[in-house]
């Protein structure tokens, strides 16, 4: 009779294949896992891989980027329908990206994208395209917000209203 | 749109989430690598012009 996959055996499975691929990781506690790790790669940028509680039958990749309070103040200063556009365009990328996403509202926070592997498909190739996927997906919302100030924005009080 | 708490794992330590300051620390240090070079140039210059120049004798 064949041994049954534990979550345990899948977690060993998933730090080898991050470990092979040059990740580093360590282990993390999320609320709602059996177990995650927070795996890096060599630019710094993290994801966490994981299986929550009674879903054991799929693995979690997940992203998320916090916004910080200089660039929260940045995106204040923009006029509603500048920070609007932003906001689309951005949900927009992430479609693209084909990932899950939250967070994409006033005002932003932190934002999230999140895909997932059923056990029935996690071979490693498929599992380093999903995680491409996602650290893919962190960098779209880092670079567009980089984007959108790579030049300040002049002031709104300047000059004659219309 | 999958409430925040609920979303994957959940809610995820800071420890674990990327941030924003981290695109913006990168772009303030090679400003102020450049400020800086500006300033010493300036400021060479500044001796350069203000150096007494020699007495005849």
């Amino acid at each position: 009779m064949a041994e049954k996959i534990t979550p345990d055996h899948i977690k060993e499975r998933i730090r080898e294949i991050l470990m092979e691929d040059e990740w580093s990781i360590r282990q993390e506690s999320a609320p709602r896992a059996i177990w995650a790790f927070v795996a890096e790669d060599r630019a710094g940028r993290k994801i966490v891989v994981g299986q929550n509680k009674g879903r054991e039958d799929q693995v979690i990749i997940q992203g998320a980027v916090t916004i910080d309070e200089v660039t929260s103040n940045r995106l204040g200063q923009l006029s509603e329908e500048e920070h609007n556009n932003f906001l689309w365009d951005l949900r927009f990328e992430l479609l693209r990206t084909d990932l899950d996403f939250n967070g994409i509202e006033m005002p932003l926070k932190r934002i999230e994208v999140k895909t997932r592997v059923f056990l029935d498909a996690l071979a490693k190739d498929t599992f380093l395209i999903r995680t491409s996927q996602v650290r893919k997906g962190v960098l779209v919302i880092l670079w567009m917000i980089a984007k959108k100030f790579a030049q300040q924005p002049p002031p709104k009080q300047l000059g004659f209203q219309r | 749109m999958e409430d925040k708490e609920q979303f994957g794992l959940g809610k995820l330590p800071d420890s674990a989430v990327n941030n924003t300051s981290e695109l913006f620390a990168e772009e303030d240090s090679k400003f102020t690598k450049r400020d800086f070079e500006a300033t010493l140039i300036k400021a060479s210059q500044r001796i350069k012009k203000t150096k007494p120049s020699p007495r005849p004798s």
